[in-house]
């Protein structure tokens, strides 16, 4: 087995690895991290399992190489100075002496014997040597030779931008496995999205896989399994930080429920949220709130001009993250809340709003991984807000892929009475508990929300 | 030029054509621009005009081009010795044109 040492590749992807033998083409466009995976195939064999691995480039020079590896991590320098890998940088050559390079090569690798090689790539040989030529170098000489080592080559194909046809079209036919990396605009950011169609003695569960390259080399969107964590059932209620809202709710959200908060921009959204993370951090409850659309100093201004104790609530439980959801993928942006998730652990959670995420995310991309976060956020038990900046009649819920999946929805809205504006709200939605039915009257004073019968 | 040198500039010559057109050009502007020279260092200084083409081309295609430039001389000079390297290819010219 030739594990590739991306935990979750190996973990979840192609289980233990490549089968040793193996030919494996990976094709994508230009961009798409070809390099960067094969490269972490080599490097992580030499440095975690202690194997011989080889790179043969037609395109960069061995500096260039070490330079970019080295700036995800990988010194491949050193591992050179231990004897566990070669950089070979070949020109390419003309018709008449791509026999001797063939040859030349081979005779490197029977002499270092490397557990991993990868050619880079392999369309530069198929153009020189035509497709009878490839196919005889795939099977009969590169392929005898990792077979006969248990060996694992990765061969790298170009695939033109925009065609489905991998390389030239017979390397997907005589390698025991394909991967395809694609590379697609979303927005303002691009997704990145691993395809297997064929790898032989292994099965592969998905048909995609979406990772991003972040400083430290590749790393797969670690989507949780799709189930639900078998956990006993819990009555504890916790605050929504307003006394007639918990009454409402017949005495608070049950822990771990989901909490969609709906209405139109100057409804109060974000002040809810923050009634809601101020009282619990209060309460010695670790409280996160994410914000999409504020930056820090205006929620805390905000905070502070309803009369919340925001300062207290800094110093003891609450932490507050925020950023612009355009400058990350759908990917980076749940990952980058599960981080937060997992090192700070909080009881509570505000993500405001998803109307930010949806603004640069499909609907079925956000619906997506709003199910992800439910099964993170339900396994730790987190009580969660997510504030949708949408008007509702509190007969119609938009956006129904939230609105399925949360257990509560408050809505908000505006009224408007004899030349002035009111606010009215309703629990449209409240699973498992004994909630009021009735339309409230609110509103947001230098006190906060205060709701009325 | 001696008439070793010319033997020896030639295989370089036709080696670097039958390795790829156009890196004759290539390697002879990065002889003159960093050692103010031609293809004839390579009889002058073989450990030279090998470092001169891996810098340019990598080390490893400076081997290949070492290979070739051997394999296009080694039958010509018709000498016993097994010859792997640039500088035992210079040493057995010399031998024989005794230069």
């Amino acid at each position: 087995m030739s594990r590739t040492g991306i935990e979750y590749f190996d973990k979840y992807i192609l289980k233990d690895g490549f089968p040793d033998g193996s030919l494996i083409l990976v094709a994508g466009e230009p961009g798409a991290g070809k390099t960067i995976f094969s490269a972490t195939f080599v490097y992580n064999g030499a440095k975690k399992f202690g194997e011989r691995g080889v790179y043969i480039s037609f395109a960069e020079t061995k500096k260039e190489f070490y330079e970019a590896m080295k700036q995800l991590g990988m010194d491949f320098e050193e591992l050179e100075n231990k004897g566990l890998f070669k950089f070979i940088d070949l020109v390419t050559v003309g018709k008449e002496a791509i026999d001797k390079e063939i040859g030349f090569l081979m005779e490197e690798l029977a002499r270092f014997q490397p557990k991993r090689v990868v050619l880079d790539s392999i369309s530069v040989f198929a153009q020189i040597l035509g497709l009878e030529k490839t196919r005889v170098f795939l099977h009969t000489m590169l392929g005898r030779f990792i077979k006969a080592q248990n060996s694992t080559a990765l061969l790298i194909a170009e695939k033109p931008v925009g065609t489905e046809k991998i390389g030239y079209g017979i390397e997907e036919f005589v390698v025991d496995g394909v991967i395809i990396l694609k590379y697609e605009a979303l927005g303002e950011v691009s997704r990145r999205i691993m395809e297997i169609p064929k790898i032989r003695r292994r099965s592969v569960e998905r048909t995609q896989y979406e990772y991003v390259i972040t400083s430290k080399g590749i790393e797969f969107l670690e989507i949780p399994e799709l189930r639900r964590e078998e956990m006993g059932y819990t009555t504890e209620r916790i605050t929504t930080g307003i006394d007639r809202l918990d009454e409402m709710l017949g005495g608070g959200i049950y822990k771990g429920s989901s909490v969609l908060l709906v209405g139109m921009t100057g409804t109060g959204k974000s002040t809810f949220a923050l009634h809601f993370v101020i009282a619990n951090a209060l309460q010695g409850r670790k409280a996160v709130y994410i914000s999409f659309e504020e930056p820090m100093d205006q929620i805390i201004r905000a905070a502070k001009n309803y009369g919340l104790p925001i300062d207290e609530a800094m110093k003891e439980n609450l932490r507050i993250f925020t950023w612009i959801p355009e400058s990350m993928t759908p990917v980076h942006t749940f990952l980058r809340i599960r981080k937060i998730i997992e090192e700070f652990d909080p009881e509570v959670l505000v993500i405001d709003s998803l109307t930010s995420l949806r603004q640069h995310m499909e609907g079925k991309e956000l619906a997506k991984m709003l199910r992800y976060l439910g099964l993170i956020t339900k396994a730790r038990r987190i009580t969660t807000y997510f504030t949708l900046n949408e008007e509702t009649n509190f007969e119609v819920v938009p956006f129904t892929g939230a609105s399925t999946m949360v257990d509560v929805i408050i809505g908000l809205r505006y009224h408007v009475q004899d030349g002035s504006i009111e606010r009215r709200m309703a629990i449209v939605k409240s699973r498992a508990s004994n909630h009021s039915r009735k339309i409230h009257k609110y509103e947001i004073t230098d006190k906060g929300v205060e709701i009325y019968e | 030029m001696s008439k070793g040198q010319e033997i020896l500039v030639k295989a370089i010559s036709l080696a670097l054509k039958e390795v790829a057109p156009g890196l004759e050009a290539v390697l002879e502007a990065h002889l003159k621009a960093t050692m103010n020279k031609g293809l004839e260092v390579a009889y002058e200084n073989p450990k030279e005009f090998k470092e001169a083409v891996s810098k340019l081309f990598g080390e490893y295609s400076a081997r290949l081009l070492e290979m070739v430039i051997i394999n296009k001389l080694e039958g010509r000079l018709g000498g016993n010795a097994e010859i792997n390297s640039l500088e035992e290819l210079v040493e057995e010219i010399k031998n024989i044109y005794g230069e």
